[in-house]
């Protein structure tokens, strides 16, 4: 099947992967529901930062962590004081 | 999430490190190959994380292939508890035996608790389950319950209806009593009935609901005079039969007298007493106390104290007792002890003379007086009280009667 083609030797079939955007859901300033990831660039607990294809999204605060992460889908959980796009 | 969090636990997880120097390629590694995550906590050159058990070999795998180092930190989960009382064996026979135990003991019957209206005692009705095979105790076929409620109203006539409902182990007794007029259900509901005096006095108050009243306020009445009467003549000429309800108050005389033997036996306590205690667990009564019933006159004092849980009876409870031995005594009773005593008397027979909400003691004028033997108190009552009482009428059907001898 066309969906189904390998891509670095894994399937494509996510949704996000197929449309390449990044959706990022932010409730407050505490967490942050990250769809579209394509990998974990950096991770402290001071800043996190994830890497969406185009861009990397920074995300800098006290206490962050990753609550929970799948393939392309991450939970980031902490004090969040600034999210920063590095093009 | 509870279901989450439980799923995790069946399957079991564990608490891991990995440390290096690029470790988020560890979590991108692991995150594209399927392996999930959570807890992550991340450090200088250090992340902990939480993975499912089955995925430790990928985990490992991974780890090394990242260059990092991993640290298993603590495992959790139904496979570990498993594993880790694997060779305790008595634990699994304890767990076991408990389950059978609980299995076993729920069908007893732990605690009964009743309902009892007002009139009908908690302890008869104790008793009276007792004698049909219900106590608490017991072992219980849940099917008997109908049949019990059936027998217990069979016995009991006070009972109206009954449920016996079952809260697990505990049952529950709900006691609905028989109403007056339903005590009388025996008689025919289209009874005729006259109401008359019981004692001899005068008219104070009248309040008829059914029948003709045959007396007016001030009228003086004999014992056995009719008061209001069942058959009511209109004046038209009909007449109507009906059952008399009502009540006719009247001033009413009367006397007693209470005696007290100049020597008399008196019984007196003594200041020894015996104070038993048992425990009941599970409807067997263990004694506490190491002393037998002991000989002679006493008096048993019997408090029962339960222990319960959330509002519920436990079937663990504790009985005391206290025997208070008395002795007979013969004593030379002196006036003033006597006039104490017989005054005593009178107000106990007060108390429940009074005690009918529809007596009332207008005056009262006693007399103490001494023969050779004895002290005699006489107490002379005026009372206004309720002096009506029903007396049915029999009535023949006539036309019945005519063609019975016809035939």
């Amino acid at each position: 099947m066309k969906g189904n083609k390998k891509k670095n030797g894994r399937p494509v079939n996510s949704f996000v992967e197929k449309l390449s955007s990044v959706r990022i859901n932010i409730c407050g300033n505490r967490e942050v529901v990250f769809e579209g990831s394509k990998g974990v660039v950096e991770y402290n607990e001071n800043s996190i930062k994830i890497n969406s294809g185009k861009y990397l999204v920074a995300f800098a605060g006290r206490g962050l962590h990753i609550k929970c992460m799948n393939e392309y889908d991450l939970i980031i959980e902490g004090f969040i004081t600034s999210i920063e796009y590095i093009m | 999430m509870i279901i989450v969090i439980i799923l995790r636990w069946l399957c079991g997880y564990f608490e891991f490190s990995v440390n290096g120097r690029f470790p988020e390629r560890f979590l991108n590694l692991a995150s594209r190959n399927g392996v999930n995550l959570w807890n992550m906590t991340g450090e200088k050159e250090s992340i902990k994380a939480k993975a499912k058990i089955v995925d430790a070999g990928l985990i490992s795998t991974f780890a090394r292939k990242t260059g990092t180092e991993l640290t298993v930190i603590r495992e959790y989960g139904l496979p570990h508890l498993c594993a880790k009382y694997k060779e305790r064996a008595g634990l699994l026979a304890g767990l076991i035996l408990g389950s059978l135990l609980c299995a076993y003991l729920s069908g007893f019957v732990w605690s009964i608790r009743i309902n009892a209206p007002e009139g009908i005692n908690e302890y008869e009705i104790r008793s009276e389950l007792r004698e049909l095979g219900l106590y608490e105790g017991i072992r219980f076929d849940r099917s008997d319950i109908s049949e019990l409620e059936m027998q217990l109203k069979i016995k009991d006539k006070r009972i109206s209806w009954l449920s016996i409902n079952e809260f697990g182990t505990a049952l529950s007794v709900e006691i609905s009593p028989k109403e007056e007029a339903e005590k009388n259900s025996d008689k025919d509901k289209n009874a005729v009935s006259n109401l008359k005096s019981t004692a001899d006095g005068t008219i104070t108050k009248i309040k008829v609901r059914k029948g003709k009243a045959t007396v007016q306020i001030g009228d003086g009445v004999r014992k056995g005079q009719l008061l209001v009467s069942g058959i009511v003549e209109y004046t038209d000429g009909s007449s109507l039969l009906t059952d008399c309800d009502g009540e006719i108050y009247a001033k009413t005389s009367s006397s007693i007298i209470f005696e007290l033997p100049k020597n008399a036996e008196i019984l007196q306590t003594d200041e020894n007493y015996i104070f038993k205690r048992e425990i009941n667990i599970l409807g067997i009564q263990l004694p506490l106390s190491v002393c037998g019933n002991p000989d002679g006159s006493y008096v048993r004092t019997t408090h029962n104290y339960k222990l319960t849980f959330g509002g519920n009876d436990i079937p663990v409870g504790i009985k005391e007792e206290v025997w208070q031995k008395y002795d007979k005594v013969s004593a030379d009773i002196k006036k003033e002890e006597a006039e104490k005593i017989l005054k005593n008397r009178r107000k106990l027979y007060e108390l429940f003379l009074v005690g009918n909400s529809e007596k009332q003691i207008l005056e009262r004028s006693e007399n103490l007086t001494e023969t050779d033997d004895s002290y005699v108190l006489t107490v002379n009552y005026e009372i206004e009280e309720n002096i009506c009482e029903k007396s049915y009428i029999e009535i023949k059907d006539q036309s019945a009667d005519i063609s019975n001898s016809g035939t």
